[in-house]
């Protein structure tokens, strides 16, 4: 792995840390001077721990063509990022996410954030987000916007950075696509710039998928510490995380529990769990969705299954989805389906990690209680967001070993 | 290259797009901006432990559930409830939907009924001078 990769890695597990200690000293009355330099010493001990234990496996260094084609993305995203980024974000930043932050970011009154019932402000979304923006409002004082955009703005920035360094190393040609179908890509862009936060989520995704392969290179116990970090810096961002969390553990169950490992599967994943637990025993009301089945308030979920209008609308929007906005993912799902049956005779157990996530999503839809027509229009498109890097990256690495002319390849 | 030019050149592209950000922020108003301003007076006279009981009615170019995330993310921590006549305020949007008149006369006749309280009636216009 390169090294700039671990590094976005530990920065972005760093901001979720920021927010689970900005939900505990909430709840133990910790002035933020206090918490601000507890996080700061935290940070540098984890970011030594994780560089130095991770030294053999990382390099420093990238070719010259792969930094001259990565400088000319960056600066591709950073012309389109100033067109798109408006100054209050999209629904979703004003309704949701800096709306919760303004509650968490006054002590005196953040629980009043519960009152609202679950459906209407969705109190019971959990603060990896939100948490970390109002860390940063409680300690600038004020609620500027320029602490959700750069949190959201950094995912945004890192997920094609780190797809780029990983795939370059192994197919310049291949990797300078992925990078340009995520630095061209409007919607995307859109979801990162206006601080939804599906793409922070989709970023903890890509990093457990790194962290992972890193782990089954090296075998160094480290990576899957920051695997099972990653997996609960997912939890903690959004509820979709428990479907990456639920998949995870069932392709890599053997890796995570086994006597050697389970250390290092609960030291990563333990502050999140323990946050989350707290959030949601103490504090969160239940999702809008489960309690209508907790509550016994839907009682057909039989019938939802069977009804084929349900399967024919949930297709018809997959279709519209990748057709219109998604159609390189598309195009380039099929050439890695034929490559892989056709000639490696195999496909990823990656690919069937994610394709068993968005399975999960589609379960969802078709047993939702609310409009489906509704719910696939208002969320359907993000949640291919959540998985569109890490499938670009699977797919990447698969077809990186598609021999091209060498005029393509990187001369490392 | 050494990894550390790929750090330089991340940093600086986050640090342009975030100044240019600030700048642009700086110079254009948006619907939230404008609802801001209209509330400002009501948010100062809030408690900020209130629950505030709202009728809501769509802006002209914005639909009504937009404009209730909007005030209630202006107002926050101050708490929204819809119309249950229980607590301190009541916030009102105009609109020229065919609506508003009923819910214009419903409100009129909340604040006369409880002209000792703190009832209010807010009027968001589209753009403010």
């Amino acid at each position: 792995m390169n090294k700039s990769t671990l590094h976005l890695i530990w920065l972005g597990l760093f901001i979720s840390l920021l927010s689970i200690g900005n939900f505990f000293s909430l709840l133990l009355h910790i002035p933020i001077y206090l918490l601000a330099v507890l996080m700061a010493a935290a940070g540098v001990l984890s970011f030594r721990y994780i560089v130095r234990h991770t030294r053999n496996e990382t390099t420093g260094t990238i070719s010259r063509p792969a930094f001259y084609v990565l400088g000319g993305g960056i600066a591709l995203l950073t012309a389109a990022c100033v067109l798109l980024v408006r100054k209050h974000g999209d629904t979703d930043a004003v309704g949701n996410w800096n709306f919760a932050s303004k509650f968490l970011a006054d002590p005196a009154h953040w629980r009043q954030l519960l009152w609202y019932g679950g459906a209407d402000a969705h109190p019971d979304y959990p603060m990896g987000y939100y948490g970390a923006t109002s860390f940063f409002w409680r300690l600038l004082g004020n609620e500027t916007l320029m602490a959700p955009l750069g949190i959201s703005l950094f995912a945004t920035v890192a997920i094609p950075v780190m797809i780029f360094l990983e795939v370059s190393k192994r197919h310049l040609g291949v990797a300078t696509l992925l990078l340009l179908l995520l630095v061209v890509h409007p919607y995307y862009l859109n979801c990162g710039l206006n601080q939804y936060a599906d793409t922070l989520l989709s970023f903890y995704i890509l990093s457990a998928i790194l962290c992972i392969n890193q782990f089954r290179q090296s075998g160094n116990r480290v990576w899957l510490l920051l695997c099972s970090a990653s997996l609960g810096a997912a939890l903690w961002v959004k509820n979709e995380g428990i479907f990456t969390c639920a998949l995870f553990g069932l392709f890599y169950f053997k890796t995570f529990l086994s006597k050697n490992h389970l250390r290092y599967t609960i030291g990563g994943a333990l502050p999140f769990v323990l946050a989350l637990g707290v959030f949601r025993l103490g504090f969160a009301p239940a999702n809008d969705i489960a309690a209508v089945y907790e509550t016994g308030g839907n009682t057909g979920i039989t019938s939802l299954i069977t009804d084929k209008e349900r399967y024919k609308l949930i297709v018809s929007f997959m279709k519209g989805s990748f057709d219109n906005i998604f159609s390189m993912l598309k195009l380039l799902t099929m050439v890695y389906l034929g490559y892989s049956i056709l000639v490696q005779k195999n496909l990823s157990r990656n690919f069937y990690l994610l394709a068993g996530i968005f399975a999960c999503y589609l379960f969802v839809y078709l047993i939702t209680p609310r409009n489906l027509q509704w719910h696939l229009a208002t969320s359907f498109d993000r949640l291919v967001v959540q998985l569109y890097p890490s499938a670009l990256l699977v797919i990447g690495l698969a077809l990186s070993e598609i021999k091209l002319p060498a005029t393509f390849t990187s001369n490392k | 290259m050494s990894s550390k030019w790929v750090n330089i050149l991340l940093t600086s592209a986050f640090g342009a797009v975030l100044a240019l950000y600030y700048i642009k922020s700086g110079r254009t108003r948006d619907h939230v901006d404008y609802m801001e301003q209209s509330l400002s007076t009501l948010k100062k006279q809030l408690p900020p432990d209130s629950r505030l009981q709202y009728l809501g009615l769509p802006l002209d170019s914005l639909n009504g559930w937009e404009t209730y995330l909007i005030a209630r993310y202006i107002l926050s921590p101050v708490v929204m409830e819809k119309n249950t006549l229980s607590d301190t305020a009541l916030l009102l949007f105009r609109n020229e939907a065919d609506a508003a008149p009923q819910y214009i006369a419903e409100g009129a006749q909340i604040i006369w009924e409880y002209h000792d309280s703190i009832y209010h009636y807010v009027a968001i216009k589209q753009k403010l001078k």
